[in-house]
């Protein structure tokens, strides 16, 4: 090697770098040309045996001969880089990802939660209360005389031991959400933000539209200045959270004992948007839910001077908000529990 | 309630289409729930409220009417009298009343010379629109003004009545009467009649009977407009299973004053139509009632609905309404109309002003919700158990909370605290749960037919006594199938993922001190009491295979398993503290060994942990076996040791010495082979 010629290597490189198939031959060849005793590295060791004059001439052609090799290096690199995933074996990504199968929450469970999240957001508290009530919580307290028709819509299932306590009351499976208000209005001070959910029971023949055992959430708020106005709000931000921004809402007057004024809800329909079609009975509006002022006599039963505090409350069926939500036709579904159901939620 | 249009606008003058009417009287809260043009005319059906009886009748609808449009009610004919009341002519009848609560008020008119036939077809017309069958003119006017005025009226035939002599009292036992819907009653002292000297020929505010039906040789009748005890109606509806449209108008306590009033306009109508002179107009009872008023400050008006018209506009709104409005300083004194009972306090006339102004004049406002935060560990445990839950791919339902005693049998429960329904509708219905599993098993049942393999849980209240608890019920069935990258894996399910769902639940809520002990329950195969130190959980365990088969479910296992939850929340503990990584490499050995079978691990380990190796940090099993080449009664078992310091880094020497002891304890203790 000691009389090779610059001008002989540079020949060969192109040669060199021809034969070179992989990846593992081109470092080879770096290692000839550029690792610490290659061919540069020596070329570059002979300098000091040269004239000043020839060391300069031959220093820049040894960079030029560098600045090529690393070029080519380079490229070859790419190329073989480019060549090898060609060849690599293929994954058929029409083939099914690979997981743990997972569970499914019921779509009534996630309705319920996504209600009461939007009112916990806005400062509400969730509790629960019992399915045994007394007829008392039941009816009573909530200003529904027991031997009034306004009673008549509240069909009930009652059972046949009675509570040992409290002069022998009637007991009965609840058949709205509303006795909890009674229940955390006696126990708690004003002021109260509070949402129920819970399962309420009235025997009602089984069909696609009616079942004896459904959920219902019950909202009440109980301070010094609460308005219907504020009501009004309330339930207008809770539809857009539930049902989509461009919902539009209206209360119509109604009765119901334990709040006046009363109001029903109804939302635009989802399905025409208020032009009329068969799920809202060509009305254009679909009922959502009950509410209005806590009725004086259901505070000053429980203790509370109405002439201080005011409060609203409101109850909604969870299966029907469900069921228009998700366009299901059949309240059956939610109870039957077929999993090609509950998978779709 | 049913009405028309035409029939509507003889009692107020209306501007506006049946279509504008009818989203008018949607917005005051008489929820039009159907339009239809019938012939010349439009039938509304409108749902009244329960607490406004004064609307089951036109004229009530009118009156709303004529307040949404500022108008004033008319009434063709009303306003003469027809007789003078109780004078003796030669005619003599008496009208006794046993008992004033239950009729205040009892009147009659005695109608001779009456021409029975059909009704003029406009009477028929507005009858039929209404779901109303005509029968003859008599009957048909009674029907007629019972719908205008909401007073029912019954006609009785005259010469059929024995003894002149009408009485108003309580059935005595074993009296009987065959109502004109020829269904026979038998009747006690819970029901009130309409008796004459000998029989019973109504009953009270409900049907008449089949013997004194108004039929075509009629001659002579009786007209009765009355006032009964609401309550007493409901209860006699109640106990007969007997509704009428009289029945529901009498049930919800009508206005005194309209007796008197509607009777007027019967007779006026059956002299129009059926010919006839009144001889006689008789009446017990009282016809006082007493003028309420209820006092209203104006200004409330704003505080319950953040917006307020102006004082003269709800003065307005209430005189429309028939209220009449008096000053007293700043509040109003506002007399109420009979009719109007709902009427009773302040509040009341609030709504009745936020109706008529319009609910949607009311702005969207929101309220200052001061902090009331419960801090609700038990809702936090929910999050957490469902989570997990969905994460092991357990999916969620909710069955129904009352089942059939039948159900509970094949369960093989014997029946002992079980709260039972006194009014079931079906034999679904007549116990309340006492254990989510029956209604899991159905799931199992339902689903397994199509699926390999499922896993439900559900989470919800069980009923012993009168105690009802929050509970977890969980049920594995069939296997687990997924995708490996070399195809399609399998997994049978066994007690032990079961016991792996609720170890990892346990962990995760933070609980350590749990146990599984064996225990007997007639419904498992084998089954494990679930314990948190000395309180008892729940359990789990193979369900039985005659309840499987007794639930449908044939040639699989189910593992099932419930925890009490409201026991369970009182153990958790949320609360983590943060341990540091280690700083030094720890040292991990594993042990291979053959075990004889009856050898329990749980004993091995919990021997082990007594030991306390001070440099042994964790021991866990990662692997077993049986079978070949392992001896039948043997099994190979792989345990992990970790060993660390957090002083110093590990030698093999101290590693050695902890280790071999703790081999040397497993060959001596439990005559283990370690390979």
């Amino acid at each position: 090697m000691d009389d090779f010629k610059i001008d002989e290597i540079e020949k060969k490189i192109d040669e060199a770098f021809q034969k070179v198939s992989s990846l593992e031959d081109l470092e080879r060849l770096r290692i000839f040309y550029l690792g610490r005793k290659g061919v540069l590295s020596k070329l570059t060791g002979r300098l000091p045996k040269f004239s000043l004059e020839e060391r300069r001439k031959m220093g820049i052609q040894i960079n030029f001969l560098k600045q090529r090799i690393e070029d080519l290096l380079q490229d070859k690199e790419k190329q073989l880089k480019e060549s090898l995933k060609s060849t690599q074996p293929i994954i058929d990504m029409g083939l099914p990802g690979i997981t743990q199968p997972i569970g499914y929450m019921h779509p009534l469970t996630q309705v319920i939660e996504e209600i009461c999240g939007i009112f916990i957001r806005m400062g509400f508290s969730v509790i629960e209360g019992p399915e045994i009530e007394t007829e008392y919580n039941n009816f009573t307290a909530l200003n529904i005389a027991l031997e009034h028709p306004s009673r008549d819509v509240f069909d009930t299932f009652y059972l046949k031991v009675s509570s040992s306590n409290s002069k022998h009351q009637k007991l009965l499976l609840r058949s709205h959400t509303s006795p909890v208000q009674i229940r955390v209005m006696m126990k708690e001070k004003p002021p109260l933000a509070i949402v129920v959910p819970g399962k309420v029971y009235r025997p009602d023949a089984v069909d696609a539209s009616h079942s004896f055992m459904f959920h219902q959430v019950e909202g009440f708020l109980v301070d010094r200045e609460v308005k219907f106005s504020d009501l009004k709000g309330v339930l207008y931000k809770f539809a857009q959270s539930i049902f989509g921004e461009n919902i539009k809402i209206r209360f119509r007057p109604h009765y119901f004992p334990f709040t006046e004024p009363s109001a029903e809800v109804d939302i635009s329909c989802i399905i025409c948007k208020g032009e009329g079609c068969s799920v809202c009975s060509k009305k254009g509006w679909l009922e959502i839910l009950g509410c209005g002022m806590i009725h004086p006599q259901v505070l000053r039963n429980v203790g509370i001077n109405p002439k201080v505090w005011k409060g609203f409350a409101f109850g909604m069926g969870v299966e029907r908000i469900t069921m228009l939500k998700y366009g299901i036709n059949d309240i059956r579904l939610f109870f039957d529990n077929d999993l090609r159901f509950l998978e779709q939620f | 309630m049913k009405f028309t249009y035409k029939w509507l606008k003889d009692f107020v003058d209306i501007e506006i289409s049946p279509q504008k009417l009818a989203a008018s009287l949607t917005l005051v809260g008489l929820e039009v729930i159907s339009l239809e043009k019938v012939k010349e005319d439009f039938v509304f059906e409108v749902e009244i409220t329960s607490n406004r009886t004064d609307l089951l009748s036109i004229i009530g609808i009118a009156r709303e009417v004529a307040a949404i449009m500022g108008k004033k009610i008319r009434f063709k004919g009303y306003g003469k009298n027809y007789g003078f009341w109780d004078k003796q002519g030669f005619f003599r009848f008496n009208l006794k009343i046993e008992n004033e609560d239950d009729c205040p008020l009892y009147t009659a008119r005695i109608i001779r010379d009456v021409k029975i036939e059909s009704s003029p077809d406009w009477l028929k017309e507005r009858l039929l629109a209404i779901g109303i069958r005509p029968v003859n003119n008599i009957v048909d006017i009674t029907n007629y003004v019972q719908v205008s005025l909401g007073q029912p009226l019954h006609a009785f035939d005259l010469d059929r009545i024995e003894g002149d002599l009408i009485w108003v009292r309580r059935a005595k036992d074993g009296e009987r009467i065959i109502t004109i819907d020829n269904r026979p009653f038998n009747l006690n002292s819970d029901i009130l009649l309409i008796a004459d000297a000998r029989k019973p020929i109504a009953i009270a505010g409900i049907m008449g009977g089949k013997e004194t039906e108004i039929g075509l040789e009629t001659k002579n009748i009786l007209l009765e407009s009355a006032k009964f005890n609401a309550i007493l109606i409901r209860r006699m509806r109640q106990r007969l299973g007997l509704t009428s449209e009289s029945q529901y108008r009498f049930e919800r306590d009508l206005d005194i004053n309209n007796v008197i009033f509607a009777s007027d306009y019967a007779v006026r109508l059956i002299k129009d139509y059926c010919k006839g002179r009144i001889v006689l107009s008789k009446k017990v009872g009282s016809c006082v009632s007493k003028k309420r008023s209820v006092i209203f400050n104006p200004e409330n008006v704003l505080k319950v609905l953040g917006k307020s018209p102006s004082p003269s506009l709800i003065i307005r709104i209430l005189k429309s309404l028939g209220f009449i409005v008096k000053n007293s300083q700043e509040k109003l004194k506002v007399e109420v109309p009979t009719f109007r009972k709902d009427i009773k306090e302040e509040i009341d006339l609030i709504e009745e002003v936020a109706r008529l102004w319009g609910y949607d004049k009311i702005p969207l406002t929101l309220p200052y919700v001061r902090i009331f935060l419960k801090t609700d560990t038990y809702q936090k445990m929910l999050l957490r158990i469902r989570n997990i839950l969905i994460n092991q791919g357990v999916s969620e339902v909710i069955n129904y909370s009352l089942l059939g005693n039948l159900t509970l049998k094949r369960l093989k429960i014997p029946s002992c605290d079980f709260v039972t329904i006194a009014n079931p509708l079906s034999h679904q219905q007549e116990v309340l749960r006492p254990l989510l599993l029956p209604g899991l098993l159905f799931n199992v049942s339902k689903n397994i037919r199509y699926k390999e393999g499922v896993g439900f849980f559900e989470i919800g209240r069980v009923f012993l006594g009168i105690k009802e608890n929050n509970f977890l019920g969980l049920v594995l069935c069939g296997k687990k199938v997924f995708l490996k990258d070399t195809g399609k894996t399998e997994d049978n399910f066994t007690i032990l993922h079961l016991k792996g769902i609720i170890e990892l639940i346990l962990g995760n809520l933070g609980i350590k001190n749990f146990d599984f002990v064996d225990e007997q329950y007639p419904y498992l195969g084998n089954g494990l009491r679930i314990m948190i130190l000395k309180e008892e959980i729940g359990y789990l365990g193979k369900v039985d295979s005659e309840v499987l088969i007794n639930f449908d479910i044939n040639k699989k296992d189910v593992f099932a398993a419930e925890l009490n939850l409201d026991k369970l929340v009182k153990f958790i503990d949320l609360n983590r503290r943060y341990k540091s990584l280690p700083i030094y490499p720890g040292v991990r050995r594993d042990i291979s060994l053959v075990i004889p079978e009856n050898i329990s691990l749980k004993e091995v380990l919990r021997r082990i942990e007594e030991e306390k190796f001070s440099l042994l940090k964790e021991i866990k099993i990662v692997d077993f076996y049986k079978g070949s080449p392992i001896p039948s009664g043997f099994r190979s078992v792989t345990l992990s040791c970790f060993y660390y310091s957090d002083i110093h880094t590990l030698t093999d020497i101290e590693v050695n010495h902890q280790h071999l002891e703790l081999c040397n304890l497993l060959k001596k203790e439990f005559s283990v082979e370690i390979r």
